[in-house]
């Protein structure tokens, strides 16, 4: 089996036991099902490039194995993420699937009803409390971890460096 | 390790080309120009890796590095585009570490970024949906990244409203 083959089948493995385990758990633990999806895959991962080596071990083959085999796994196992995650919160998608799913369309007014801005600060709040992103105590929200801030810092460095702008609301913001 | 200087020093170059076109001119759609940036340096990355000496596995090997690594960017790129609205929550709530955030002031926070009206008027812009009569409709037939994407999201079943 060529090597290159390694990093795809263990997306695979990570993909069936994601959406296994997701649906074992009926849609509950949801994070934790992506979690569980990455070991597996990278479990099976290390296990195939263990076996691989076994048979044929160079120097060569684990480099390609750290710097080529296992970046390729974490980027399409990101993407994956990226994938399931694009249909459980991306306003885009969902609102697409909405307005696909009416044969008559759907007004301004019933987006409003369905997506409004206060339901959208709620369902985000509930699920950063959840996960401990966030915590509330005396009627306030504060950081309880610290990666999301710092993934908004990145990307908020990289925009202003790419887009010239700090945040696509800037002219509405003024 | 020339499989992985091929497939990185094609994605440097790719990424050293994004930067220069979206400094030179920004494209009215990101993400197309941006796949299209990457989807041609692929072209030329197939026989250059042929010459440097790499067997055709070792060559699809680099290129699958290298599509790894740019479909990881161009997707990173979209939250880089538009804002998040948890990220930029996030942001907004570590800007005060000591007396945090009430609702409130996320409520007023959020008054200021209407995320949906402005994903409405991304799906418009992109002649996803088109409007009519004050009503929004599909703009011809789902195209096959958002049928992959509604398909897959069948077996996720309900997700609470709100995004």
């Amino acid at each position: 089996m060529p090597d290159l083959l390694i990093p795809l089948l263990s997306v695979l493995v990570n993909l069936i036991f994601q959406v296994f385990s997701f649906r074992y758990w009926k849609g509950s633990n949801y994070f934790l099902t992506i979690v569980l999806g990455f070991g597996l895959g990278l479990l099976a991962f290390v296990v195939m490039e263990i076996l691989f080596l076994w048979k044929a071990f160079s120097t060569d083959h684990l480099l390609t194995a750290l710097l080529v085999n296992a970046p390729i796994y974490v980027c399409l196992a990101y993407c994956y993420y990226s994938f399931v995650q694009l249909g459980q919160t991306s306003i885009r998608i969902r609102l697409y699937a909405e307005i696909a799913s009416k044969s008559d369309g759907l007004s301004a007014e019933e987006v409003a009803m369905e997506y409004s801005d206060d339901s959208l600060v709620a369902v985000r709040i509930h699920r950063l409390v959840e996960s401990g992103d966030l915590i509330e105590r005396n009627g306030a929200f504060f950081i309880g971890r610290g990666r999301l801030p710092l993934i908004g810092n990145i990307l908020f460095f990289a925009k202003r460096f790419l887009l010239g702008k700090t945040s696509e609301f800037d002219q509405v913001i003024g | 390790m020339s499989v992985f200087l091929s497939g990185v020093g094609l994605f440097v170059l790719a990424l050293a080309a994004h930067v220069i076109l979206w400094k030179v001119r920004l494209p009215k759609h990101h993400t197309p120009a941006l796949l299209g940036i990457f989807f041609l340096l692929l072209l030329p990355g197939f026989p250059l890796a042929m010459i440097q000496g790499l067997s055709l596995l070792e060559t699809l090997h680099a290129l699958l590095l290298y599509v790894s690594l740019s479909l990881c960017y161009v997707i990173t790129y979209s939250a880089i585009e538009g804002d998040s609205p948890t990220l930029s929550l996030m942001r907004f709530v570590a800007e005060q570490p000591t007396q945090g955030r009430t609702l409130q002031e996320i409520e007023s926070f959020f008054a200021e970024r209407p995320f949906i009206r402005a994903r409405i008027s991304a799906l418009l812009h992109s002649s996803l949906v088109r409007e009519e009569n004050g009503r929004y409709f599909i703009h011809g037939s789902p195209s096959l990244p958002f049928r992959l994407i509604l398909g897959f999201r069948r077996i996720y079943g309900e997700i609470p409203k709100g995004g």
